[in-house]
């Protein structure tokens, strides 16, 4: 029996969540924190993801005004992990952690990612500034637009939201 | 010479008439396979499945956990029979508080009794290596094994801190043998969602679903279809140069 070959996802793996978020707190970061979601959240959450979020809790570190939020979001059909780092009310830096997605890794690169640093929440998907789409990777550049609304709008629900 | 090719050419015609319509059928419904929702279609047909050699999962485990059983098979975790998230691997399954907490090598996955996802725990990038086992201490907490010693967790299971050993009572989760249902359960989604009515139509198509004998098969077929039409062709040449044939009119000219 010949069977046609099935197609395994590649996993790329740019930084694991630890050194994530070490490196948001140079070295030394806080003891983890969780926001639950219920409620008000979970609505707000499934607003911009027009979806439900796929886990009860999100675990996040917090220091002064500065949060970081590991989160996943599936691009086309696999889920992107994402690294976001919110200082105040804008984002400080975005990182893809994970790529599971066999296209699209291109939102992977610091030059994509790095449009979303300054960026706070507005009306453009849920940011104050529009990002540029590459071509041929569209799901995975609305998947990581909208965690990163949703990150914005998590750190606003975190004692960092009060600042120093 | 002549009624030898017709005769032929009927006979291979009605031999490969049924292939043809086969082929064009198969090939209408892949071109629109995605409309169809044929790729997302699961084959559940146990004689299709078992043609496939996809027989029953192997390498599941199961753990009981209070009145339930957690399942692991083939990256899937499995709650009474039901897949309730993806997992890198089954080490062992434990109630906590109200919650069931689910080890595999590099991650932790915390369950509500529901089967909702609570929270995704990555392990693999702890000095620790990965998880071997998981289990409860009398007081209740949850504690974790690997190579390079034993972890317990806080209350909220948010960090994880390095023990010199499990405390005498500790009991660690174990694989068991589940009720025949659960196994049934499990068996019949994997079996259902590993194969798709678009592939065993593109398997049709191709004739790769009776191997590779039916590839050659497929093969001889296309090549007396290739006969059919090098043949047709002959006798149509042939059919319009008698038809052709001069029959001079009262002046000299063809008739019209």
């Amino acid at each position: 029996m010949v069977l046609a070959p099935s197609l395994v996802p590649a996993e790329t793996v740019y930084e694991s969540q630890d050194q994530f978020v070490s490196r948001a707190f140079g070295g030394k970061p806080p003891d983890p924190g969780v926001v639950w979601l219920t409620g008000d959240r979970k609505t707000r959450l499934s607003d911009i993801l027009g979806h439900d979020y796929p886990a009860l809790r999100i675990r996040y570190w917090c220091r002064i005004d500065r949060s970081a939020w590991i989160l996943e979001e599936v691009g086309k059909e696999l889920p992107i992990t994402v690294g976001v780092v919110v200082k105040q009310t804008w984002i400080e830096r975005m990182r893809v952690l994970v790529y599971r997605e066999n296209r699209g890794g291109e939102v992977s690169s610091p030059a994509f990612t790095g449009q979303f640093g300054g960026v706070g929440p507005g009306q453009h998907h849920g940011l104050d500034t529009r990002i540029d789409g590459i071509t041929g990777a569209t799901l995975s550049v609305r998947a990581l637009t909208r965690l990163a609304a949703v990150a914005l709008y998590l750190h606003t629900q975190t004692d960092c939201a009060n600042g120093p | 010479m002549r009624s030898f090719t017709r005769r032929q050419h009927r006979l291979l015609g009605a031999c490969v008439s049924l292939f043809l319509l086969f082929m064009v059928a198969t090939g209408v419904l892949i071109n629109h396979s995605h409309r169809l929702g044929l790729d997302r279609q699961p084959v559940e047909s146990p004689v299709i499945l078992d043609w496939y050699g996809l027989g029953a999962p192997v390498g599941t485990r199961h753990y009981s956990v209070g009145a339930h059983w957690l399942s692991h098979s083939g990256g899937q975790w499995y709650l009474d029979g039901v897949p309730v998230a993806g997992g890198d691997g089954g080490v062992g399954a434990v109630a906590y508080r109200d919650w069931i907490v689910m080890a595999g090598p590099g991650s932790l996955l915390i369950l509500d009794t529901n089967g909702t996802l609570i929270e995704r725990v990555p392990w693999d990038d702890r000095d620790a290596g990965a998880i071997d086992r998981i289990g409860r201490t009398p007081p209740g907490h949850i504690v974790l094994s690997t190579p390079q010693g034993t972890w317990e967790g806080d209350a909220e299971l948010l960090q994880w801190t390095p023990v010199d050993a499990a405390p005498t009572g500790t009991r660690w989760s174990g694989a068991l043998s589940p009720p025949g249902p659960i196994e049934q359960s499990i068996s019949k989604f994997r079996r259902g969602t590993e194969l798709s009515l678009e592939q065993v139509l593109l398997d049709l198509h191709s004739g790769r679903i009776l191997g590779s004998w039916g590839v050659f098969a497929y093969d001889v077929l296309s090549l007396i279809m290739g006969t059919l039409a090098v043949s047709g062709l002959v006798l149509w040449w042939r059919g319009r140069r008698n038809g052709l044939k001069p029959r001079k009119g009262k002046h000299g000219r063809r008739p019209r």
